[in-house]
């Protein structure tokens, strides 16, 4: 309850959000226990929900001017739906005790940019949640990888990223394409760093949560990588959306149909700018499979290549600019001068040894992160303390934090 | 056995942290020793604090504009300046309050430009007076009255927070200067003896209001009321600097408010002839302060206000003081000749 408390406290910052956020958390919970009886309340209200995700979503479409969403509605919007929905399929029975339902939809450190957690595991966890020593210093090690991936390298990323994208007449081709491959990593470090974060605040809380993140980038086709990227929302559309429209059940045409309406989804989840994204990603699912070799490295390559030009519409506002900086990178021949180009775009020697650096070593341990885990669970008391020790003062020294940066800002809460 | 070994393990573990944590906030903090030494002033009075007889209090125009040096030579004054860029009214106040713990010197000048701004200017000057203070309650206060909308208490208590881009700007004065310190100036006096004669200024521009802010009034009023408390005589001066302007409307706000509380108030300004000023040779830097040659003559004619107006004696026949203040001007004068050859 305290930590019910404490979250709401938090989200009272954000000004009237708290209140959609109370009353949508009373009305699930009201809805919840009478679902099992009334089963046409779940229509009722996950058309609500979608309408009131979509309106917010949509919102620089309207003709009218309309506030702007509450902060995490993506998130819990999409709990609640598949609360009410599993009630509706008898999944399990609704959730008695109102602080533990208002936990499930509220709990603090997932608000922001998720992972969108399934009710059963929420009450498990909830339900199991225990304090120790051992879960406090691997909660600890986990939030302070996450500021590290955050801080170090996300942050410094966005330096060039934010420069290139403010000039896209100036900045094309090679710039286009070093800021498109840049923000494939600076969204992997933010978005990754920040589920960390989160995973490790709820760990050190007691909470186990689900993961979100499978080493994407190694994935050898996109249908893999959103197998392996924000596993949650994936799992969450794969339940809720694709297999109930029919999955692949149906012929090669429905299967299409319902890749593509799947993808639509995940776009509009993303924001109205997205439609068009969400369908490459649903063409590239459909279609990607005949593009792979039998050269591993070469399709995670091409996977790599595909996914971070497709993240360019998050780089540019304006679809127009997006497909014409797409064209550029083929087109404008200006890659002699890249280098010479980015070193005056604001990162000194320093910030690009340092990014080069954790880079690596974010690559290393994306890579043997089994091993890392392994090898972690054995190392006695100090050498753990030790970690968080020198974690720490590297996040300190090597962060890019302060005066002129929005460090608490993730790019996914904006989703 | 084992579990004692353990938090004695950790307890190692957790002094290197902190040991290491101080070490590198202490690297990347800058020192102010060559570059931006304005930033080292407020720190070397903590090494010279004792009996003054006057402390001056201000901005730039009073460790430009005033020699502790020239005001022990010719009237055996012992003086110290703590002065700091851009100190404002309410910098001035806590900094006195610290310098009331140390010492009760008989005269506080404050220097009243600060007037003009009732509001933090930039958190690089914050930094340039509050980075090298020690922790006290005063240290507390000035950075909660000081610190602009952008910047957060704790990165005043755990440097690193601030400084940590510092890392690859590193040079050799960080590690010269890492565990000591000099003087970069004579009794909070920073030694100009370059000249650069007084050309065309900006255009005086009128202002929409030349009223003073309530917090500077506020601050003023607490600075005389600490020092009623602490008997000592406040004085209040305005050096004579040529920008910015110092209006006179400004000029007869003060006046009324020394008329209201009884006290001395010394417009320089408006007194560069009697002085002696010339702004082709007693400025370094084209009129806003003055250089060695103009700080003499207005340490020699503040001097003897001083001493006629305010009663304040000659320290010169107490050889505890001699034996200090000798060796003080000697090295004065070895950098003087230096700095003129």
């Amino acid at each position: 309850m305290i930590i019910f408390f404490v979250g709401l406290a938090v989200y009272a910052g954000h000004g009237i959000s708290v209140l959609y956020l109370l009353a949508m958390t009373l009305l699930s919970y009201l809805a919840g226990l009478v679902i099992p009886k009334y089963r046409f309340v779940m229509w009722v209200s996950v058309i609500l929900q979608a309408s009131l995700l979509l309106l917010l979503r949509l919102r620089h479409l309207l003709p009218f001017p309309s506030p702007a969403a509450p902060i995490g509605i993506s998130y819990f919007t999409l709990q609640i739906i598949a609360y009410h929905v599993d009630l509706y399929r008898d999944n399990y029975a609704p959730e008695k005790n109102i602080f533990k339902f208002a936990l499930f939809v509220t709990w603090l450190p997932h608000m922001f940019i998720g992972p969108i957690e399934p009710y059963p595991k929420m009450k498990d966890a909830l339900n199991e949640r225990r304090i120790s020593v051992d879960s406090f210093w691997k909660g600890a090690l986990r939030s302070l990888w996450g500021l590290f991936q955050k801080l170090v390298i996300a942050a410094r990323l966005d330096v060039i990223v934010s420069a290139v994208s403010a000039d896209p007449e100036r900045y094309n081709g090679a710039y286009a394409l070093t800021a498109m491959l840049f923000y494939a990593v600076q969204l992997y470090a933010d978005f990754s760093g920040g589920i960390d974060i989160v995973l490790g605040v709820s760990r050190m809380l007691g909470l186990r949560m689900s993961e979100n993140f499978d080493i994407p980038y190694f994935s050898e086709s996109v249908s893999e990588f959103w197998r392996r990227w924000h596993m949650t929302l994936g799992n969450w559309l794969r339940d809720y959306i694709y297999i109930p429209l029919g999955g692949s059940r149906k012929g090669r045409l429905h299967k299409f149909f319902n890749t593509m309406v799947t993808f639509l989804v995940s776009g509009i989840w993303h924001g109205g700018r997205y439609l068009l994204w969400g369908l490459l990603h649903g063409l590239l699912v459909f279609y990607g499979d005949n593009l792979k070799t039998k050269n591993r490295a070469w399709n995670r390559v091409v996977t790599f290549l595909l996914v971070s030009f497709l993240w360019s519409f998050f780089i540019w506002p304006d679809t127009v600019v997006v497909l014409r900086i797409i064209a550029s990178v083929f087109t404008v021949f200006n890659y002699p001068v890249l280098l010479a180009g980015i070193s005056g775009m604001g990162l000194t020697a320093g910030d690009w040894i340092v990014l080069g650096a954790a880079c690596l070593l974010l690559l290393f341990y994306d890579w043997k992160r089994e091993d890392v885990k392994a090898r972690l669970c054995i190392i006695p008391p100090a050498a753990k303390v030790g970690g968080i020790c020198l974690l720490t003062l590297t996040v300190l020294t090597f962060g890019r934090y302060g005066i002129g940066f929005s460090a608490s800002e993730f790019i996914y809460s904006s989703f | 056995m084992k579990k004692r070994r353990n938090i004695l393990s950790i307890g190692v573990v957790l002094i290197a942290f902190i040991v290491a944590f101080l070490l590198i906030s202490k690297l990347l903090q800058p020192k102010y020793m060559t570059e931006l030494e304005e930033g080292s002033f407020i720190s070397e009075y903590y090494r010279e604090a004792g009996n003054h007889d006057v402390i001056f209090l201000g901005d730039c125009e009073v460790y430009a504009n005033y020699s502790p040096m020239e005001l022990y030579r010719d009237y055996g004054i012992t003086a110290y300046i703590r002065g700091t860029p851009q100190q404002l009214v309410w910098m001035s106040y806590y900094i006195a309050e610290e310098t009331f713990r140390q010492e009760t010197p008989r005269v506080l000048v404050f220097n009243v430009n600060a007037m003009r701004y009732s509001e933090p200017v930039s958190e690089a000057y914050n930094r340039l007076t509050i980075d090298k203070m020690r922790w006290s309650a005063s240290k507390t206060g000035i950075i909660l009255a000081s610190m602009t909308e952008e910047e957060q208490f704790l990165s005043y208590v755990f440097p690193i927070l601030r400084y940590h881009s510092r890392f690859d700007q590193l040079t050799q004065e960080d590690f010269t200067y890492l565990f000591q310190v000099k003087n970069n100036t004579f009794n909070g006096f920073q030694l100009h003896t370059e000249v650069e004669p007084a050309g065309a200024l900006p255009v005086k521009r009128v202002l929409a209001d030349y009223r003073f802010g309530d917090i500077c009034y506020e601050y003023l009023d607490k600075l005389r009321v600490l020092c009623e408390e602490n008997g000592t005589k406040l004085i209040l001066v305005k050096a004579p600097s040529l920008y910015p302007y110092w209006y006179e409307e400004y000029d007869a706000q003060i006046r009324e408010y020394a008329k209201k509380h009884g006290l001395s108030y010394y417009n320089f300004a408006e007194q560069t002839d009697e002085i002696g000023l010339d702004f082709a040779a007693d400025t370094y830097d084209g009129g806003y302060h003055l250089n060695l040659s103009g700080a003499n003559k207005l340490s020699r004619y503040f001097g003897e206000i001083l001493v006629e107006e305010h009663g304040l004696s000659d320290q010169r026949q107490n050889p505890n003081i001699a034996a200090v203040y000798d060796k003080k001007l000697q090295e004065y004068d070895r950098i003087i000749a230096e700095s003129m050859r």
